[in-house]
């Protein structure tokens, strides 16, 4: 019977714990603090943290558990985000979600949005300065394009091994905007630029919107056709959403399908973050690359705007720059917050949500140019 | 390998300006193309408008022969036949709400009264349970009649 | 009479009470003039105000998207129609402009709670009301989960 009780307790996570297990778990419990009493990106966080958790119980392998044991249930949960699954789906609901009003209303603001995807390109070259192979160094790169789902859909394709690191850190980055952004946005800009009021957009028409994204969706994908899964799904959510007579379809798109794959795909990420393979020097060089990235195409969306400036009648206000980093909302957010602390009576809000949703095109062109110069 | 050696032994600087290059093209041909769009819809428009209001005149005519049931100007029979296509996505027993809201998204004109027009007529009427539903009989007559006289 | 007065004694809810318990509620009705898409109460909003309504329609939006239209000048939205622990849960938007008579919600709750025969007759008659004209409310009360959340 002793031995019975000792077999059992050698199978336990107690005897079979490992320092990096309690450190992950640490984290998964800190992420999960951060989102539900920080509101840091709660919907995000707390799934990933939870899935921290889940992917650090020390577990005696061989029983079919992990979510790297290829008859596990949490392997064929995983599998949606090994094989691409779930960023589609999450796009699909971004689309059904997003209101391109502003953009249409004033196109030229969707260049920032291409303007803050230099720095995914840059990372690119840092990375592979470091050493990384290039694949691994791009799939880096795309942290920049802040954007959560295309990080991990270029990430599966291009290199699997890093998911866990790249997807943490993206969705770190991005629960982070409001103090990433802030400092480089009032280190690259005056006082006087950050005044600057836009004009009001120009109404834009229902019919406008809806050839929008059959449009975005036919120019884009024949440029770039890696970026079809991603792109095809993003401007078929918002043809459902600006079609009317299929909003029932738009409803279910933005709420039970971008629910059910934000929850999969954030468990599954944070449960694949399992101590042995995710704390290793390289995840250290992620983390850093990536918010290298994150910053650098911060600095590469105001700059441009800057430069916009030099060439512009109506000048805009370069901290629209910074929105086109993706992130929605929340680098748009952060625009308003910024330009409001000069002049209170400023909304820039509306104005930067044109570069914001321009800069989720961009990152979906980026990770599909990526991809297609890999393979 | 590491630095620049290794961004040139792996092809960097060409994939990133490429890259770059690509994404830029795509997002300023796709930002000129919009810049364009409402310019051509505007032209487009113009077309359908003059037909338009030939038909309004010949439904405000038929209108005047339709009797027994409430009699809808040209406009509201509109609104009545734009309130059925949205009525047609939804459930057979739909959200009052969620179809007003429709109406207002796809700026209906004066969605509120038109909506409360087909309440009055008996065209939208409650369940039991805070639903509703739309009764095509009623709708025909009303609407589809005037049209068949045209 | 004055109007309120008239639409009281009209009101399905209202009309059994004495004139003296209608006299008490008018005096803590104020006349609104309310014009087509205005919204008079949104849910999450401190609830102030029951409506009694004097002319036009109003749509109330509840949960669940389920909604109620009322029309008939006395027609009353309270309680838990419209409100649930001092915060509206309801929406009401006007479909069709006309008058409504808003009375201050802690002073009618107060009367109500008072151990009186007009008040009795005032809730029996508001239970009636709710049964016919919105059945579903009660039923409503035990879907909420509390699993809700936005994305």
């Amino acid at each position: 019977m002793e031995n019975l009780f000792f077999e059992f307790f050698q199978n336990t996570g107690f005897f079979l714990c490992d320092y990096r297990n309690i450190v992950m778990i640490l984290i998964g419990i800190i992420f999960i603090y951060l989102g539900i009493a920080k509101h840091y990106e709660p919907l995000l966080l707390v799934p990933i943290g939870f899935g921290m958790l889940i992917g650090n119980i020390p577990i005696f392998h061989g029983l079919g558990l992990g979510i790297y044991e290829d008859n596990s249930v949490l392997h064929y949960l995983y599998f949606g985000v090994t094989s691409g699954i779930y960023p589609p789906l999450v796009f699909l609901g971004i689309g059904a979600m997003t209101d391109f009003s502003t953009l249409l209303a004033r196109p030229v603001l969707m260049i920032l949005g291409a303007a803050a995807q230099t720095g995914i390109f840059l990372t690119f070259l840092g990375a592979l300065a470091l050493g990384f192979e290039p694949n691994q160094a791009s799939a880096i790169g795309i942290i920049g394009g802040a954007d959560g789902p295309t990080a991990i859909f270029l990430t599966a394709k291009l290199a699997p091994a890093l998911i866990g690191p790249i997807a943490v850190a993206a969705y770190s980055y991005m629960a982070l905007v409001p103090v990433i952004q802030p400092p480089i946005m009032k280190l690259l800009t005056s006082r006087k630029e950050r005044l600057i009021r836009m004009e009001e957009p120009r109404e834009v028409s229902k019919r406008e919107k809806m050839i929008f994204p059959i449009i975005a969706f036919l120019l884009c994908c024949f440029l770039a056709p890696a970026a079809l899964p991603l792109l095809g799904m993003l401007c078929f959510g918002n043809l459902l959403k600006e079609a009317v007579v299929t909003e029932r379809l738009a409803h279910t798109a933005r709420n039970a399908i971008i629910d059910t794959a934000t929850i999969l795909l954030g468990m599954t990420v944070g449960a694949s973050t399992q101590g042995d393979v995710f704390l290793t020097g390289q995840s250290v060089g992620i983390f850093v690359l990536g918010a290298f990235s994150f910053c650098i195409a911060t600095a590469c969306g105001l700059i441009f705007a800057k430069i916009m400036n030099l060439f512009l009648k109506t000048k805009i206000n370069p901290l629209l720059g910074a929105a086109g980093v993706s992130a929605v909302p929340d680098s748009a957010r952060v625009v308003q917050m910024v330009g409001q602390e000069e002049d209170p009576t400023n909304f820039l809000l509306m104005h930067a949500m044109a570069p914001n949703v321009s800069g989720v095109i961009g990152s979906a062109i980026a990770a599909g140019v990526l991809w297609s110069l890999m393979v | 390998m590491y630095g620049l050696e290794a961004i040139s032994a792996n092809n960097g600087w060409s994939i990133a300006v490429v890259g770059i290059t690509i994404v830029f093209t795509g997002l300023v041909m796709l930002s000129f193309c919009i810049s364009r769009l409402h310019r051509v819809i505007d032209f487009l428009e113009k077309f359908p408008d003059r037909k338009e209001r030939a038909a309004k005149k010949k439904a405000d005519k038929a209108m005047k022969k339709n009797g027994g049931v409430p009699a809808f100007t040209g406009a509201e029979k509109e609104s009545a036949k734009q309130y059925r296509l949205l009525a047609r996505t939804m459930a057979d027993h739909f959200s009052l709400p969620r179809l007003l809201h429709l109406a207002e998204i796809s700026g209906l004109d004066k969605p509120h009264s038109r909506l409360n027009m087909l309440l009055e007529a008996g065209i939208i009427n409650p369940d039991t349970e805070g639903y509703y539903t739309w009764d095509l009989d009623l709708y025909r007559k009303i609407v589809d009649r005037a049209d068949k006289d045209k | 009479m004055n109007g309120i007065e008239n639409i009281l004694a009209g009101s399905v809810v209202f009309s059994r009470a004495g004139a003296e318990g209608r006299q008490r509620i008018a005096s803590i009705a104020q006349k609104w003039s309310v014009r087509e898409g205005e919204t008079l109460a949104s849910p999450g909003q401190k609830a102030s105000s029951f409506f009694l309504l004097g002319s036009g329609t109003l749509m109330l939006s509840m949960e669940e998207e389920r909604a109620l239209v009322l029309n008939t000048p006395g027609d009353f939205i309270a309680m838990e129609l419209l409100s649930s622990k001092g915060v509206y849960k309801t929406r009401v938007t006007v479909l069709s402009g006309g008058h409504v008579y808003a009375l201050e919600r802690d002073a009618f709750l107060e009367m109500i709670r008072e151990d009186s025969a007009d008040a009795e007759t005032v809730m029996h008659a508001w239970k009636t009301f709710l049964e016919n004209t919105a059945p579903f409310v009660k039923k409503q009360d035990h879907a909420v989960t509390g699993f809700e959340y936005a994305y």
